[in-house]
């Protein structure tokens, strides 16, 4: 076919004299089917001329141009190719997928794999996407975009976390938290990796894909890469964004004459207060004056402040053939919504390799990062909870600390000069070294040691007139400081053979990892100086305590992986895996994880040769063992506490035995996981997909097994108890429009997971004490099912229950007449797990311009959140959240008891059943809009965009409950979740 | 090349092999009871800490609400956390208060089971031992006796849990007693009579609690002759005169005092829950103040100050208590406060004699311009209880009793005193 083409090529050099007004006809043919392709966007380079190719892959084209001219074809996935044409004939061009998708290398464990033989599931995530949201942490950027990671920030603060479990929760003692890998070297987390210099993460959610890492393998792995230099030309990328945070949605409180009334209400309810001339029976003389000028304070209003989030970051890549860099540099600095509460980063991340010659090769790849961090002891539930009459300054313009004359130290008490100060410094060093030889063809020996290593210290001191303090005696200053070394060495040894159909990749490798860590902890009370903080513990008085200690554990293993394929078309995964963790008991310390995978590469066959529709389809199966030793380190061993004694003023040392038994027969937690996968692709892959469906059965779990108390001690890690995790999984990904201007693209996921107990210590029984249930998933809600309050109607039936009307009706399950914790309480319908979770991305271009929303759904949990219960029947002591409809004889509410001056809500029968409500919601995690500069003339700047980037901009909630709350939290106040408009730029140099 | 591949990885094969013992765990930071308490000094920690667990009763909320409430003296207030315990009201065995206790108790009960077993191989002297031995045995017979007359016939062992155990028994309150007689008769034969120990328990206590087990039993002779030997033992002990003076925080360790449960005004050798010591309590150190003050700071001119306490408001007296006292009756002066004097915002009583309030068991109504500073509250007996049933009607004013009261604590919220509580005075 090149001869005709170059043929064609000469006999159209000849002709081209005569080209006028001419029309190019031609045809576009995919190489692996040989049809013709449709919808190929062909146009003349440098014009405005274009078309696309029909349904039989024709095409023409007119130009007034003469002489040779160039056509490009393109098409998603095929890249571009250029043609030169110089007269009329007829043009055949045929396309191949470009590095396709396919063919893309995707990380797996201790190697690489191209997609297309890829036989576990894996989701692969690349830079593109982790930038397109301005976050701290890389993993809040990706939310939702990969089915069957639940990942929710648990919250607001400037220093908060990130929860994520994979396919729900399996254990119950053990940890459910999925193990990172960055450049090879484990990590407990990957908050202090730097958005901008990671290249690509990985999800290995299967079995398949995760049993190569044996013992922390059964919660699923996240595999980091970071950016590594290319060869050419010194790239430069600057980065920037600054953005302002407010607090999203946030429960309110009643104000001053809400809690007026309430607290009137309380008195009257007990027959103290039947008008406003029976207010001084109730309030204090300062509250009566306040009253009177209608004086109260919005405390949340006086917390809570715009925050500032800002991060700046340049990356530089440059190399030869033989030396490749890349540094990056980055801050990140955010000022909380509360007054202290802040974090700035810095971090410098330099990735070397150098190929030394034809069989060998090194590098290191290394992160440093510090941080400086100030946390804020939460203000919030005080100034939700304090009664609103009062002032903020008396006559003299100074700081009132007990407003209104009450009991409880003002929420803004810890703002006021030397009173509070909490913070942190960290600095931790993750960096890795590897060797890399190739001494015979097909072989490859890599041996990589990383170290991960951090010292941190947090430092507090708290005056006695601060919110911590206050019902104590004098100052705490308080001083933290740790140390961490953790060590990693992997030694892999991976061989290729193609023989004929055949192909192999055998990987053997060992491992050797260890942590060990240590702390100093000392605090003091009632130092002389409160400017001091913590850096002068020596001058503190009284209550001097300093303790010390020490961990450490390592688990050695090794491993075997083959990679078999027979004509590209047959796969298989055979894994096997053998761990010995210092954590577990002698003697039960080593396991074996198995694995096997199996992949058809349906497309691949002939059948499906000549048709246009299914470009990619495969099927994969998988089925393996993997672990968790979860339990803490010296888990196993029964040991003394200190406890604190005095005779007299002496000070005498006492030790008794832990409440937690050391258990000589722990060994390790197991769970066994099908997995069926089918990835597909239709229409020269335009739409592509992934569905899973998995099922997990863990078993020996690692369960703090309640023992009776009358053993003396109350728990011991003992391997009993199953679980099962089962569900699917969905991803989509598809290309809407796609011309030469506009594209719109689109992304959905949708993970299901069903997490119930199979069995606990004993087959069939439940175990209340813990809250565990057969059949339910590990936490469930456990309680009375509230039918509403006892109207003024149903006074006879309350009585029954000893109950009057506006007390908290519940229902008698059993029907006996009486309500009781044993007969009466029951796991609620609803359980604090998602049915359903997934986000919908969409991403539309056009010209410069690019748009992207972003919509996360999380549906069908039930949530216990804490404002939907602050409710002080007494309000003597407390107020009361505004959603608290509470019941009056005049107010037939059934959401609600009558406020009482005489019962306190501890001691409110079935209180804790006025909090469950459906936390079902849907946001628009993320809406942005970003224009890129075109065919920029400056040599200097290759490429600028700049953006503008709104997160949790608008939430819905299924509950009306819920309006004022973010339901992400799940159920807490403090810190409150933000929404965030962020402004940035992206320069390449 | 190849040789060098070869030896690289034989060098990697031997480093692993030698890692094989590495996975033995190594732990400076733990104790092990083995390591512990086969020395002498060691061993006096185990019985130093068998008595640790007798704070989790005395001085805290769980102790006060299960031993005082629920019966015809003491009943719930407006801020009592566990009706269900002080009214018998839907009381479930999930009740905090009543799981709390029993697992203190019996965590108390395996330690001392673990001493008594162990103590052969402490290393004492002949003397040292049975004095030890002799403390381990009284706190052990002084928790099952919380445990017995709290729960009746319920799970008994003399021997320390070791390994997983998940059953528990039900044995006869006999075997209970039989124990504790056999027990606290070592004890009241081997103690010394003195300590310098305050808090340690010496020779008359155990018998003092001796008598006090034999009267339980309706063994009156024997209690009757156990107590006239702690009178006439010549032990050193001295009434105090008056008898509110005794609960005087200048007279904590006074000479009347036969048994108390210390707390040390250096709070971190109390018992709050920390880092340090996370099976602490969460409150720590002696309560008592907290719990059975009235509602006295929202009244007029009334602040929350330090001598008044804190008001936690849990408990009020039953009108029955208060007229068990007659009305000459010093001991009801000595046990409950009526009159509150205003006091300011700052602290302290601003004009002593300025009465704000009065929470009376007398029919007191009040004397209209008797009071120059302003007008008083009063709630008397039949403002507090119903007339003609003795109900309770207010459940935020009413006497209050004092003797718990800490007016030595440093700020007037602090919720730690290290008032000792005194068990046998």
């Amino acid at each position: 076919m090149k001869k005709k083409f170059l043929l064609s090529i000469l006999l159209m050099t000849a002709f081209n004299l005569l080209a006028q007004n001419r029309q190019i006809n031609g045809m576009v043919i995919e190489q692996s089917t040989g049809l013709g392709m449709e919808f190929v966007a062909v146009s003349i380079k440098g014009t405005n001329l274009g078309t696309l190719t029909d349904e039989s892959g024709k095409f023409s084209i007119q130009t007034s141009q003469s002489g040779p001219v160039e056509l490009e074809f393109s098409f998603l996935g095929y890249g571009t190719k250029v043609v030169s044409v110089s007269g009329t004939e007829s043009v055949s061009v045929t396309l191949e997928k470009a590095a396709s998708i396919l063919n893309e290398v995707v990380v797996i464990g201790y190697g690489t794999v191209r997609k297309r033989d890829l036989t576990g599931s894996v989701v692969s995530i690349k830079n593109s996407e982790i930038k397109a949201i301005p976050a701290q942490n890389p993993l809040e950027s990706i939310q939702g975009k990969v089915a069957g990671a639940d990942i929710q920030r648990s919250n607001g603060s400037a220093s908060s976390g990130l929860s994520i479990t994979i396919r729900g929760n399996r254990s119950i003692g053990a940890g459910n938290g999925p193990l990172f890998i960055v450049d090879g070297v484990q990590t407990s987390n990957i908050d202090d990796i730097n958005p901008s210099s990671i290249e690509s993460i990985e999800f290995l959610k299967d079995a398949s894909a995760t049993a190569i890492y044996g013992w922390q393998g059964a919660n699923g792995i996240i595999i980091v890469t970071t950016k590594k230099g290319s060869a050419g030309k010194v790239k430069v990328s600057y980065s920037s964004y600054a953005g302002i945070s407010q607090v999203s949605r946030y429960p309110s409180v009643l104000d001053g004459p809400g809690y007026v009334a309430i607290k009137r209400e309380a008195n009257r309810t007990v027959g103290k207060w039947a008008s406003e001339a029976d207010d001084s029976k109730i309030f204090n003389g300062l509250e009566l004056d306040l009253i009177k000028r209608n004086q109260w304070l919005d405390y949340q209003k006086l917390l809570l402040s715009n925050g500032l989030q800002q991060n700046h970051n340049v990356g530089v890549s440059a190399g030869t053939d033989k030396t490749k860099m890349y540094f990056g540099l980055d801050y990140f600095g955010e000022k909380g919504i509360l007054k202290f509460d802040n974090i700035k980063r810095y971090s410098l991340r330099t990735n070397i390799d150098q190929t030394f010659n034809s069989w060998i090769k090194a590098g290191f790849q290394s992160q440093v990062t510090t941080r400086d961090e100030s946390y804020r002891r939460d203000p919030l539930n005080l100034a939700n909870k304090i009664i609103p009459l009062g002032e903020l300054y008396d006559a003299n313009g100074d700081f009132i600390l007990y407003p209104g004359g009450g009991n409880s130290i003002s929420p803004l008490a810890d703002e006021q000069p030397d009173q509070f100060s909490n913070k942190g410094k960290s600095t931790s060093l993750i960096a890795n070294v590897y060797l890399e030889l190739k001494p015979l063809s097909g072989l490859t020996f890599k041996t990589n040691f990383g170290a991960n290593i951090g010292n941190a210290r947090v430092g507090s001191f708290e005056a006695q007139n601060t919110i911590s303090r206050f019902t104590s005696t004098g100052s705490l200053a308080s001083y933290d400081a740790s140390n961490s070394r953790f060590i990693n060495w992997d030694n892999v040894a991976t061989y290729n053979k193609e023989l004929k159909d055949h192909s192999f990749t055998l990987t053997a490798l060992s491992s050797y990892v260890e942590s060990t860590a240590d702390n100093v902890f000392a605090k003091g009370e009632g130092q002389l100086l409160p400017g001091q903080l913590f850096y002068g513990l020596g001058n503190a008085p009284n209550n001097i305590s300093i303790n010390s200690g020490f961990t450490k554990w390592n688990v050695l293993s090794f491993a075997g992986r083959l990679n078999y394929s027979y004509k590209g078309k047959y796969l298989l995964t055979l894994t096997d895996r053998a761990d010995g963790a210092s954590r577990l008991a002698k003697g039960n310390k080593w396991a074996s994880f198995p694995s096997v995978a199996v992949a058809w590469r349906i497309s691949d066959e002939g059948f499906l040769a000549n048709q246009n529709l299914v470009s990619d389809l495969k099927l994969r199966l998988s089925y393996g063992v993997t672990g968790n030793s979860g339990i803490p380190p010296y888990g196993t061993q029964s040991s003394l506490s200190r406890v604190p004694l005095a005779f007299g003023e002496t000070s005498f040392l006492g030790f008794a035995f832990s409440p937690t038994i050391g258990n000589p027969g722990a060994g390790w937690e197991l769970s066994k996981t099908q997995n069926i996968g089918l990835d597909f692709g239709l229409w020269n892959n335009r739409l592509t997909a992934a569905i899973d469906v998995y099922d997990t059965r863990t078993s020996d779990l690692l369960l703090p097994r309640g023992l009776p108390a009358t053993t003396g001690v109350q728990t011991v890690y003992q391997n009993v108890g199953k679980t099962r995790n089962n569900g699917y999984e969905l991803s989509l990904s598809s290309t809407n429009v796609k011309t030469k201007s506009l594209t719109w693209t689109s992304t959905l996921t949708y993970s299901h997971n069903k997490e119930q107990i199979v069995s606990l210590v004993t087959e069939g029984v439940d175990d209340i004490g813990n809250g565990w249930f057969v059949g339910q998933p590990v936490s469930v809600f456990y309680d009375y099912e509230k039918l509403g309050i006892w109207q003024t109607s149903e006074a006879d039936e309350a009585v029954k229950f000893k109950q009057v009307p506006g007390d908290i009706k519940v229902r008698d399950l059993d029907g006996n007449g009486a309500i009781d914790a044993v007969h009466d309480r029951r796991v609620l319908g609803g359980v604090n797990r998602p049915k359903w979770y997934g986000g919908l991305n969409n991403n539309v271009s056009y010209k410069g311009f690019d748009l992207g929303v972003y919509v996360f759904v999380r549906w069908g949990q039930m949530i216990n959140p804490s404002f939907l219960s602050r409710y002080d029947r007494q309000s003597n002591l407390s107020n009361s959240g505004t959603i608290i409809n509470y019941w009056t004889p005049e107010n037939a509410s059934n959401d609600y008891p009558r406020p009482n001056a005489n019962v306190s809500g501890s001691s409110t029968l079935y209180f804790s059943t006025l909090g469950y409500v459906d936390g079902s919601y849907a946001r628009i995690r993320n809406l942005s809009l970003g224009y890129t500069f075109p065919n920029l003339k400056s040599n200097a700047v290759k490429n600028l965009r700049v953006y503008v980037n709104g997160t949790n901009l608008f939430t819905w909630t299924k509950s009306a409950k819920l309006k004022e709350y973010d339901p992400e939290r799940g159920g807490g106040e403090s810190s409150p979740m933000l929404k965030t408009v962020t402004f940035g730029i992206n320069l390449g140099l | 090349m190849k040789n060098i591949f070869i030896i690289i990885l034989s060098a990697f094969s031997l480093f692993f092999i030698s890692c094989e013992k590495q996975l033995d765990e190594y732990n400076p930071s733990g104790l092990t009871a083995e390591a512990v308490y086969t020395t002498p000094s060691g061993f006096d920690a185990l019985v130093n800490a068998a008595y640790g667990y007798q704070r989790w009763w005395y001085g805290k909320e769980e102790g006060y609400n299960i031993s005082e409430t629920g019966t015809d003296i003491w009943t719930s207030a407006a801020g009592d956390v566990w009706p269900d315990l002080s009214k018998y009201a839907n009381l479930q065995s999930t009740n905090t208060a009543l799981r709390d206790e029993w697992n203190a108790l019996y965590a108390g009960i395996n330690l001392c089971n673990a001493g008594i077993n162990r103590i052969q191989d402490a290393g004492y002297t002949v003397g040292l031992r049975k004095q030890r031995e002799a403390e381990l045995k009284f706190l052990r017979a002084f928790y099952y006796w919380h445990i017995v007359e709290t729960w009746g016939g319920v799970h008994f062992t003399t021997e320390e849990t070791k390994g997983i155990i998940s059953t528990a028994n039900k044995t006869p309150v006999e075997t209970f007693y039989n124990l504790i007689f056999e027990d606290l008769q070592f004890a009241s034969t081997n103690l010394a009579n003195t300590t310098t120990d305050y808090g340690r328990v010496t020779r008359p206590a155990a018998m003092a609690f001796l008598a006090r087990m034999y009267l339980t039993r309706g063994k009156n002779a024997e209690a009757n002759s156990m107590a006239n030997a702690v009178i006439n033992g010549g032990f050193g002990y001295v009434l105090q005169p008056k008898y509110g003076d005794l609960f005087l925080m200048a007279n904590n360790k006074s000479k009347e005092v036969l048994y108390a449960v210390n707390y040390a005004n250096n709070l971190t050798l109390n018992d709050i829950r920390s880092s340090t010591f996370p099976q602490g309590h969460s409150r720590g150190s002696n309560n008592g103040h907290l719990h059975f003050t009235m509602k006295y700071d929202d009244r007029p001119r009334m602040f929350r100050i330090t001598e008044y306490g804190r008001p936690f408001n849990r408990y009020m007296p039953t009108r029955a208590l208060l007229d068990l006292y007659g009305p000459a009756d010093a001991r009801y002066e000595g046990s409950f406060q009526e009159i509150y004097f205003s006091c300011t915002a700052t602290g302290g009583v601003s004009r002593p004699g300025d009465t704000a309030v009065i929470a009376t068991r007398t029919n007191y109504a009040g004397t209209p311009g008797g009071n120059p500073g302003g007008t008083y509250v009063v709630y008397n007996r039949n403002n507090i209880y119903d007339a003609a049933s003795g109900k309770v009607k207010n459940t935020l004013n009413y006497p209050t009793l004092t003797k718990h009261l800490d007016p030595t604590r440093l700020t007037f919220n602090e919720a730690q005193s290290e008032k000792d509580v005194l068990l046998s005075d």
